[in-house]
């Protein structure tokens, strides 16, 4: 069933930072903190936490369900193993498809965004043609290169946003974040489900996981990467808070960016633009994770061969890409894309969960091992 | 085999970066000369719409500037770009927009549209400033078109925030006051004199409209209130125990602090602000010996009884106008589960607020 994999495209474990990282952020960290208070309001921080220690608890269970047996180290051939091969054939087309409207909708969402704030009159063509290169050169190279471009962009992306948030501090006002309880735990929870949407991407683990060396060691770095990210996140919904007031975000989409134009540098006086175009590399190395994990998939459960499956995949994404304009269906599709995401993150996985726990307890009962 | 690969990585790689220099080719190109770069915008109430004033600078050489200014009439707000197109020989760019002037009586009559339109394109900085003229906006920009500097206003108002009386302001600053529950708009008011342009103080906005104004004066304590109030001066009063007349004598602020604390949440509510001045003090009258400790101590409490005193009457303007520039909604927001900002307001002349200041000089004169 499976197809032994040559040391040479494996990464050390503590590499899956950067996989990971460009996954699950995207465009969504510019603009997610508008999202999260139209439930909760300004207490909408402690949905951000909540929601962070839940996706301890699913990484958790990902970590349980793929190191369950040595001989199906990915959820491709878990579903085969579990669900026969016509219900798991099933099971693996939707995942797979799952991965590349994943990767659909990070490439529009910035496409979307380099037209409200660079170029609005600019054909659009042109530029997917030579991003859908970009990510084809990158998702080619194996799941070394893509992790490649994962560390280019935590190098060149971080180091760019840190400094810049800070710069707001002159116009913080911290009174915005009190009172500290005024919204019902509904409110609060509805709210979590909303950030749900800025972790996505942390299942694309699920396929890349036997590309790791000593798997079992990665889960370490899995669980740091996820703090950063939700520290990450919470520092700017915090700074979001303090800089501008409740009814102000509501008119604000891009809360990320509004905190980063307050700040004029000689020369470059529309810092956000600088910003807007380094999103860019975060923005290919995403869609590379999403393309390649998708690739993989095609691969094991239909042997189709990774290149033809990618070609097809990138057609349809510029394609699809071309017709679809207005703002409207954009949101509609990236929300139905969260729901999706949220019901394979709290329904898919543990009940993934389960299915292996039966099926270990089975395996115990009966005494029955199956050869190494 | 190996080495074949490599060839054929190159080549790729080759490939991905030629073809990375057309995406030049995507973007639209704007060449300073052929584009007309609007740098200060005035709106004025017309009889039926509005009129808006433009300054835009001609960059013909190299340290030399013609400003050029073009005044169009238009049903609203939102006309009034393309109906200046219809003016102009190479077409807008107002990604250099950095002051935008409101008439007193559009500024009357609401500059709601006009803050949300600017607030939403993307192209115009949050550092842009707003202000209010005493009369048409128009003629306030007739005088800058004589200074040859597209950005005098902004310039001044930014100085004035630097170095001077001025609260922190802009149009982020605006925009959160606006959109912000318990908080009023404030923005900087422009006069002229002796065919000059001078910064008159503060307009003050109930909502999206013109209320009234304070002095430059009153700007420095509004600012003390707000912010940290560095390099603002004020000239205080003083009378010695035997004299009939008063002198007065200026004083620097070399840095202050404001808390507010909520003493009830009401309604009425109550706040107690403590305001801690150091200051730095000049020119006073001679009968006053800075040198000796008793006459200091002596003109510090003298001047924390002036800024209770002063602060005080402040508030009460403020109550008076029904305005709320220091937000003081925003602040009993914050301390109350439940917060209805009507009914803050139909309590807010009963708010009750006591000040206490304290004033230390650390610097004197020479």
């Amino acid at each position: 069933m499976r197809n032994e994999i040559s040391e040479e495209y494996m990464v050390s474990p503590y590499l899956i930072i950067f996989p990971l990282y460009v996954s699950i952020v995207g465009v969504g960290i510019l603009n997610y903190q508008s999202k999260l208070i139209q439930h909760a309001g300004y207490n909408a921080w402690i949905s951000v936490i909540l929601t962070g220690i839940s996706i301890h608890v699913i990484l958790w269970m990902i970590y349980k369900i793929l190191s369950s047996n040595r001989n199906d180290q990915e959820i491709i051939s878990l579903n085969h193993t579990l669900f026969g091969k016509f219900l798991g054939n099933f099971v693996n087309l939707a995942v797979v498809l799952y991965f590349v409207y994943g990767a659909f909708v990070k490439f529009k969402v910035y496409i979307e965004m380099v037209q409200i704030w660079l170029f609005p009159r600019m054909n659009i063509l042109p530029l997917t043609i030579i991003i859908a290169l970009l990510i084809y050169y990158a998702v080619s190279g194996g799941f070394r290169s893509v992790t490649a471009i994962g560390v280019w962009t935590i190098l060149i992306s971080l180091p760019s946003v840190i400094p810049q948030v800070l710069l707001t501090l002159p116009f913080l006002h911290p009174l915005n974040l009190l009172p500290l309880l005024n919204h019902s735990a509904t409110d609060i929870l509805l709210s979590s489900k909303t950030m749900v949407f800025q972790y996505l991407g942390l299942e694309t683990i699920l396929l890349f996981y036997p590309f790791i060396k000593t798997p079992a060691k990665s889960q370490k770095w899995a669980h740091i990467i996820v703090i950063f990210v939700t520290f990450l996140y919470l520092v700017l919904l915090i700074l979001a808070f303090m800089f501008l007031s409740e009814g102000q975000l509501r008119h604000c989409i891009w809360a990320t960016l509004a905190m980063i134009s307050i700040f004029e540098v000689p020369l470059l006086q529309s810092l956000e633009y600088f910003f807007v175009s380094l999103w860019f590399i975060n923005i290919i190395a995403g869609i590379s994770v999403y393309l390649w994990v998708a690739c993989r998939g095609m691969k094991t459960a239909f042997r189709i061969g990774q290149r033809p499956s990618l070609i097809v995949f990138l057609i349809a994404a510029v394609t699809l890409n071309y017709f679809i304009k207005d703002h409207g269906r954009i949101e509609w599709i990236s929300e139905l894309y969260g729901t999706v995401g949220f019901y394979f993150i709290y329904a898919y996985i543990p009940f993934m969960f389960v299915c292996v726990l039966i099926r270990k307890r089975l395996a115990f009962h009966f005494e029955e091992r199956k050869p190494a | 085999m190996r080495e074949k690969a490599g060839i054929m990585d190159m080549r790729k790689a080759f490939l991905i970066i030629v073809l990375s220099t057309l995406i030049t080719a995507c973007g639209d190109q704007n060449i300073v000369n052929n584009i007309k770069l609007i740098q200060t915008v005035g709106y004025d109430a017309a009889r039926n719409g509005i009129q808006s004033a433009a300054l835009i600078t001609n960059y013909e050489e190299v340290g030399k500037t013609k400003l050029e200014f073009f005044v169009t009439e238009s049903n609203s707000m939102y006309d009034s770009m393309p109906r200046l197109n219809t003016k102009l020989d190479f077409p807008i760019e107002y990604g250099q927009l950095r002051m935008a002037l409101f008439g007193e009586t559009f500024a009357r009559k609401g500059i709601e549209t006009a803050i949300t339109s600017l607030i939403r394109d993307p192209k115009i900085s949050l550092r842009t400033h707003l202000g209010v003229a005493d009369r048409d906006a128009l003629e306030i920009l007739n005088v800058t078109e004589n200074k040859r500097d597209p950005y005098f206003l902004f310039d001044m108002i930014k100085q004035n925030i630097r170095s001077g009386n001025f609260p922190l302001t802009n149009l982020h600053v605006t925009f959160f006051n606006f959109f912000g529950e318990g908080r009023d708009v404030f923005l900087p008011y422009f006069t002229v004199e002796h065919g000059e342009i001078k910064i008159d103080g503060l307009a003050l906005f109930k909502g999206d409209k013109f209320k009234t104004k304070i002095s430059i004066r009153e700007a420095f304590l509004l600012k003390m209130l707000l912010e940290n109030s560095k390099n603002g001066s004020i000239m205080v009063p003083v009378r010695g125990p035997n004299q009939n007349r008063g002198d007065y004598f200026l004083m620097n602020s070399i840095g202050s602090k404001s808390t507010f604390k909520v003493i009830s949440i009401g309604p009425p509510a109550c706040v107690s602000i403590h305001l801690k001045l150091d200051a730095q003090v000049r020119d006073v009258p001679k009968w006053i010996n800075l040198a000796s400790k008793d006459q200091r101590v002596w003109l510090e409490k003298m001047m924390e009884a002036y800024f209770e005193k002063e602060i005080q009457k402040f508030v009460s303007l403020c109550k008076r106008n029904n305005v709320d520039p220091v937000g003081f909604g925003d602040l009993i927001r914050s301390r109350s589960y439940k917060w209805d900002d009507r009914d803050f307001q139909d309590h807010y002349e009963a708010l009750k607020t006591t000040v206490s200041v304290n004033v230390t000089i650390v610097q004197t004169g020479r």
